[in-house]
């Protein structure tokens, strides 16, 4: 049971990672539907297009380095394995549920504007910024979890 | 940084003069119509007429424009192993044409539009030959199954005594076939993948037993309507369709030719344009038999000259310029200096101020460039954003405001720089001297929330001068009761927020920034920023207060205002996108940075030269992805702060924008 924090910490930041990851594809996904529809009609839109698909794509980005610092906490890429308490493991793993599960629904849903905001451009490509802030709106409560998962797995001394 | 004073021109002229004053007033490009009072609308149809006649050409002129380009593309597919690829730009043209460029085209309109007929022609041809082409291959595709039959098909005939029958059936029902034909029948069979080819030759007597079978075989009867064998007909089908590719070949070369009139059929295009905005704005005139009415919109710094100019050209004219009235509203033209204006875009997306309101171009051009590079964070990105910017719009010379957005970019890149240097961020790492010489302010991954303060403080600051400027429009409205409002509501909260930031000494030597004790001063600062800051909430609670006469209704407004200020922490809180995105940038480019040297170089190839062949590439495509998407995410957020958190507190933004006659131009800038 030695290594059974750095297990619990490793479960966190698998999920920070994959649930994140997982919502931002789907998302994306989603987007890149619309966006290929769309530039079959005009391949002129298609930077306009792709910029509105990729603004999913963050949530996946934050619960990167959400697992990349709980990684850099666990003093991984020394080689050696330090052992932290359980207690600590289950903090860190606690302090990646933010990003996991708010990265996951909220790039699900991004991915629905971002679609919405395709057809915007597909009919009025001029007012492709609207779409895009439309989009980012979303965003704001992915950056809230990553702000709240970033300080609580960075700032504490676990061990 | 202002709002240009709009003067209203009021004209009245003779109608031979009209032609002289739209020139008149399209070069100088600085008036609006707006419509003259009772302008009738007995002329309705006669503009109807002008502006479909000039739409019908106007449209011809579209054609041609995406025919070439369409071509081109087709072109281009054909010949995938060229170099030099032909292309049809359809962006606005990189220089100023002016009014006399436009009607120089029209002069050969009739030249052009002769042009536009031929490629319309050719367009119908090889509309016709592409579709040719498919149904003859579509011929061919049925005919291949019968390709191996040898006899000409005009010899397969029904003599006296036997019969014959061509067809397909199923491959897979050949065997089953052979096996049920009677002996005196001859059957010749060619398989191809799927279908297999018949032909029967056969007595007559047995032509009942023959059909059944062939009937539960799925025997389908070819019709073919030429007499020699299938494989000539193939041939002289493909002969066919080389023939159709060389015409097409020939037509596709042909519309190189044409190639040279894209630049005319530009500004042919903007002539109509031009044109249909001249009737648009007689629209809106008052006439008489004699005489025609302009009103419209001037910027006061253009009367001067437009009055010079309507005085020397024409003579039969009576023109004043007057002062808007209270209850008119002109259109908003804003006039800033080159940097301020880079930032036009941003504001211009919301929507233009109105009339009367304050120009916030200024501030929102501050705080953009503040807060973006904030946002990105890393000095090497800025440096590249910026040489690239200020070096693309050196050698293009973007005219008029076409590269506005880029300068914005570039500047943006320049306020990365600051930033970056001073969170010791140069391409995701901080290089060694200046670790050592400690040229850096703090490491945002040592002290990330050193950093969130400052997010909130910029929040802080920028909502402060939007409550400010607010209080300063609600004051300039007059009466005692804006007044008040204005001095206690609005400058209650600025009075608040320059108490907290007096808590900020205190709050940085918390952090560890100032190091060492307390000292008097900062305690004194506390002190004194607290008595400020409940001095600011007092104000800002009151100020529930005016204009009620009913105390309860008093007492309620002080706890709205109460409530209110839950949406201003709200409001603050959400500043702390910054330091998000922020650290997203550095966390990124350091991950980057450990992948190719840490990882890939000294784990990997232990520290061999070799490492670096793989290690660069990572590098290189790893630090572009990453300056791309936080480049996205800073655009986008410091809108969204400038439109939500900034323009809620005092801005509107329901001006409409002032377009002069002669804006409408879609390929080209006039010169105006």
């Amino acid at each position: 049971m030695e290594y059974l924090g750095i297990a619990l910490a490793l479960a966190g930041a698998a999920l920070a990672v994959g649930l994140s990851g997982a919502g931002s594809s789907i998302g994306v996904a989603n987007a890149g539907k619309a966006a290929a529809g769309v530039t079959a009609e005009d391949p002129d839109k298609f930077m306009k297009c792709l910029i509105l698909q990729l603004l999913p794509a963050t949530q996946g980005i934050y619960g990167f380095i959400v697992g990349f610092l709980s990684l850099i906490k666990l003093d991984m890429f020394s080689g050696s394995l330090t052992a932290i308490s359980t207690a600590g493991g289950m903090g860190i793993f606690f302090a990646c549920l933010p990003i996991a599960i708010g990265g996951l629904m909220s790039a699900i849903h991004q991915g629905k504007v971002a679609v919405s905001a395709i057809g915007l451009v597909a009919k009025r490509p001029e007012e492709s910024t609207k779409g895009m802030l439309m989009t980012a709106m979303v965003e704001t409560y992915a950056l809230l979890a990553f702000l709240i998962s970033f300080l609580a797995v960075f700032i504490p001394q676990w061990a | 940084m202002s709002i240009v004073k709009m003067r209203k021109m009021s004209l009245v002229a003779h109608n031979s003069e009209r032609n002289k004053l739209l020139r008149i007033f399209i070069k100088n490009g600085c008036i609006e119509f707006v419509q003259s009072k009772d302008a009738d609308t007995q002329d309705v149809r006669e503009y109807a007429d002008r502006i479909a006649k000039l739409e019908s050409k106007q449209y011809k002129v579209a054609f041609a424009l995406s025919f070439l380009k369409e071509t081109v593309k087709s072109i281009n597919l054909k010949e995938p192993d060229k170099k030099k690829h032909l292309s049809v730009n359809l962006k606005k043209e990189n220089r100023l044409v002016g009014y006399e460029e436009y009607v120089e085209a029209s002069k050969e309109e009739m030249e052009l539009l002769a042009r536009i007929a031929d490629m319309e022609q050719i367009n119908t041809r090889l509309t016709d030959i592409k579709s040719e082409i498919s149904r003859i291959k579509g011929t061919i595709s049925q005919l291949t199954v019968y390709k191996d039959i040898a006899i000409p098909f005009g010899m397969i005939k029904d003599t006296e005594k036997t019969f014959s029958l061509l067809g397909t059936i199923p491959a897979e029902r050949v065997e089953e076939l052979k096996s049920k034909m009677p002996e005196a029948a001859e059957g010749e069979f060619a398989l191809t993948d799927k279908t297999a080819a018949v032909l029967i030759i056969a007595h007559k007597d047995h032509k009942e037993e023959i059909m059944t079978q062939l009937a539960i075989c799925e025997f389908v009867r070819a019709n073919l309507d030429f007499e020699c064998s299938a494989s000539e007909e193939i041939g002289r089908l493909e002969q066919k369709i080389h023939m159709l590719e060389e015409e097409q070949h020939k037509r596709l070369e042909s519309v190189k030719g044409y190639l040279s009139y894209v630049e005319t059929l530009k500004i042919t295009y903007d002539f109509y344009s031009l044109e249909i905005e001249k009737v648009h704005a007689q629209e809106l005139c008052l006439k008489t038999k004699k005489a025609i009415v302009m009103e419209g919109w001037v910027p006061v710094d253009k009367e001067k000259k437009l009055r010079s100019e309507i005085e020397k050209h024409c003579s039969r004219v009576e023109v004043e310029f007057r002062d808007p009235t209270e209850d008119e509203v002109p259109p908003t033209q804003t006039r800033n200096n080159k940097v301020v204006s880079a930032f036009d875009g941003i504001t211009d997306m919301f929507g233009a101020p109105n009339y009367r309101e304050k120009d916030p171009k200024l501030f929102v051009a501050f705080y953009y460039f503040l807060i973006f590079g904030f946002m990105l964070g890393d000095a090497g990105y800025g440096l590249l954003m910026a040489l690239a910017c200020f070096i693309f719009t050196a050698i293009k010379k973007p005219v008029k405001n076409s590269g506005q957005m880029i300068v914005m970019f570039g500047f943006c890149g320049v306020s990365t720089v600051l930033w970056g240097a001073l969170f010791g961020g140069w391409f995701g790492a901080t290089p060694a001297f200046m670790d050592k010489f400690n040229l850096y302010w703090f490491k945002p991954l040592e002290q990330p929330l050193i950093m969130f303060a400052l997010a909130l403080g910029v929040g802080l600051l920028q909502i402060g001068n939007g409550f400010a400027l607010h209080g300063i429009a609600t004051i300039k409205q007059g009466g005692i009761k804006n007044i008040l409002l204005g001095v206690l509501k609005d400058f209650g909260w600025v009075v608040m927020i320059i108490g907290l930031f007096l808590f900020s000494p205190s709050l940085l030597s918390f952090l560890g920034i100032i190091k060492g004790e307390l000292s008097a001063g900062v305690n004194l600062c506390v002190s004194i920023g607290t008595y400020v800051a409940l001095v600011g909430a007092g104000m800002m609670l009151v100020s529930g207060v005016i204009g009620k006469k009913n105390p309860v209704k008093a007492v309620g407004g002080v706890f709205g205002n109460a409530y209110g200020a839950v949406n201003v922490v709200s409001d603050v809180l959400s500043y702390s996108r910054l330091f998000g995105l922020g650290l997203t940038s550095g966390v990124i480019g350091y991950v980057v940075n450990m992948l190719a040297y840490d990882v890939i170089v000294v784990m990997f190839c232990g520290g061999q030269w070799f490492g670096w062949i793989i290690a660069v590439p990572v590098l290189v495509i790893g630090h572009v992805f990453n300056l791309a998407i936080n480049l996205l995410g800073a655009y986008v957020h410091d809108s969204r702060l400038q439109y939500i958190e900034f323009f809620g507190r005092f801005y509107e933004g329901s001006g409409h924008a002032f377009k002069p006659l002669g804006s409408g131009v879609k390929y080209t800038y006039i010169d105006n």
